[in-house]
């Protein structure tokens, strides 16, 4: 296999081609319990690290916003709240899974009539071209085969000025942390996704897949690569998360 | 320049204090909910931000009312800002504290910029939340339980409350009567008006002696 058409998936090595349908895999198996595992396994910090990511998106009151690998919809629902009536929230997602749970959760929340729902591949998003004022991916750019791609993809479709934030597991800034976090990585957590969701190995891949994530100064780059300009990203539980920020040059 | 220890603290921090913020953020929704004719008032100051800066300890808090009238308490906020109040922790608890926070806020040495009348309005809303605790109990426990409950815990608050003025006026009595720790306040007050009739009196004595010393 020539080195160009192959990719981590996480330890592992897999044809490009095939690492769409390994992830999909994947969520297919945890989108019911995708939530409660999150909730479990950050002990309900992420919904500090979405908050955060939230204040530093600048969204406003009128504003598109489009959500990528927006899963079961956390994000969704509070742009929807801040955008208003004016505005629009679009819930992207390439997993039919997550796609359909939370559309559900959000059907059960009484969504407002400004979140759309789209099944599209962030690496060729389904948008014209300078359409959103920002664009939003959590936890979701680990899984993408091709980040360049899809960085590219998102710069296309955001506004001039508009900006991306990208929240991603990244790498402790201290040592200690560092090692504690990967003992809880790859024996507590795949423990936890055997008990709760009777599915140990996706929780492996999780972990592994974190590792194989570029981390802080190298996704910061990726980013400049894809043409994002005033580029910086803020550490949060010591570096666990990080948070990556890129505006699109206005006058582009 | 900042050290890498200062940077790990900041990093830290900021989730914690993310999540202050969020926890504070939810009982204010939930007092909202308990008092909806603040829900209105508080509608009119959609579209406002105040930027609270505490200098001891560093803190920036924006607070935001949103286009549906809730107030929003964020880290850090890039839109216009209506109103910035900086000062201590200390000043700001004081605010708090008082009775009257528009008063607190003209005499107090906290410095504020912008809009000082939609401030003073939200202070205002804020401080006299009428929070209708039976009516949210109502909700989950029916009409009899919540009244229950909420006879019990008025019973209970004025229990307290006498309780609590009884043995601040026993400790009084007692500093002042029993013990003669301190004197009563009527006692310094007579004291204080003998001192100003005695410094009366040692003015006119004073006065009379330099015209007496001229005369001479």
């Amino acid at each position: 296999m020539k080195e160009n058409d192959s990719t981590d998936f996480g330890f592992k090595t897999v044809p490009k081609n095939e690492k769409a349908n390994l992830v999909a895999g994947i969520f297919n198996s945890v989108a019911d319990r995708y939530d409660l595992m999150n909730d479990l396994m950050s002990i309900g910090i992420h919904r500090i690290w979405k908050r955060f990511a939230i204040e530093l998106s600048a969204v406003r009151e009128g504003n598109s916003v489009l959500d990528i690998a927006g899963g079961t919809g956390d994000l969704a629902i509070k742009f929807s709240d801040i955008v208003g009536s004016d505005g629009t929230v679009v819930l992207a997602d390439i997993n039919e899974s997550m796609l359909k749970v939370g559309r559900d959760k959000l059907l059960d929340k009484c969504w407002r009539s400004n979140i759309n729902f789209v099944q599209a591949d962030a690496q060729k998003l389904p948008f014209p071209d300078a359409n959103f004022e920002c664009i939003t991916i959590a936890f979701g750019l680990r899984n993408v085969t091709d980040k360049s791609a899809a960085l590219k993809s998102m710069y296309r479709a955001l506004k001039p000025g508009g900006r991306l934030l990208i929240l991603e597991f990244s790498k402790p800034t201290n040592g200690i942390l560092a090692k504690a976090y990967d003992a809880y990585s790859f024996h507590i957590l795949p423990l936890m996704g055997k008990i709760v969701a009777n599915d140990s190995d996706s929780y492996k891949y999780l972990a592994e897949s974190i590792r194989m994530h570029p981390d802080q100064e190298e996704l910061q780059i990726l980013v400049e690569d894809a043409g994002f300009s005033n580029c910086d990203y803020y550490n949060m539980t010591g570096g666990i998360v990080a948070i990556h920020r890129g505006i699109k040059n206005p006058d582009a | 320049m900042q050290s890498i220890e200062e940077l790990k603290i900041q990093m830290l921090s900021q989730t914690l204090q993310t999540a202050a913020l969020a926890m504070l953020e939810i009982s204010m929704h939930q007092a909202m909910k308990l008092d909806r004719s603040k829900c209105s008032r508080l509608r009119a100051l959609s579209g406002c931000a105040f930027l609270i800066n505490i200098t001891e300890p560093s803190l920036t808090v924006y607070l935001i009312i949103d286009s549906a009238g809730q107030p929003r308490l964020q880290n850090i906020y890039e839109g216009e800002i209506t109103t910035r109040v900086s000062g201590t922790a200390s000043e700001f608890f004081a605010l708090t504290l008082s009775e009257d926070p528009g008063k607190e806020l003209i005499n107090s040495p906290l410095e504020i910029s912008g809009e000082s009348n939609r401030l003073l309005e939200i202070s205002q809303i804020l401080k006299n939340l009428d929070l209708d605790w039976e009516a949210y109990l109502t909700e989950y426990l029916g009409d009899i339980a919540s009244h229950r409950i909420g006879s019990s815990v008025r019973r209970v608050h004025q229990w307290n409350k006498l309780t609590k003025d009884s043995l601040l006026r026993q400790i009084r009595e007692y500093i002042h009567e029993e013990a003669r720790l301190s004197p009563s306040k009527l006692e310094l007050e007579d004291f204080y008006t003998d001192t100003q009739k005695l410094r009366l009196a040692a003015d006119r004595l004073d006065s009379l002696t330099k015209k007496l010393r001229k005369a001479i």
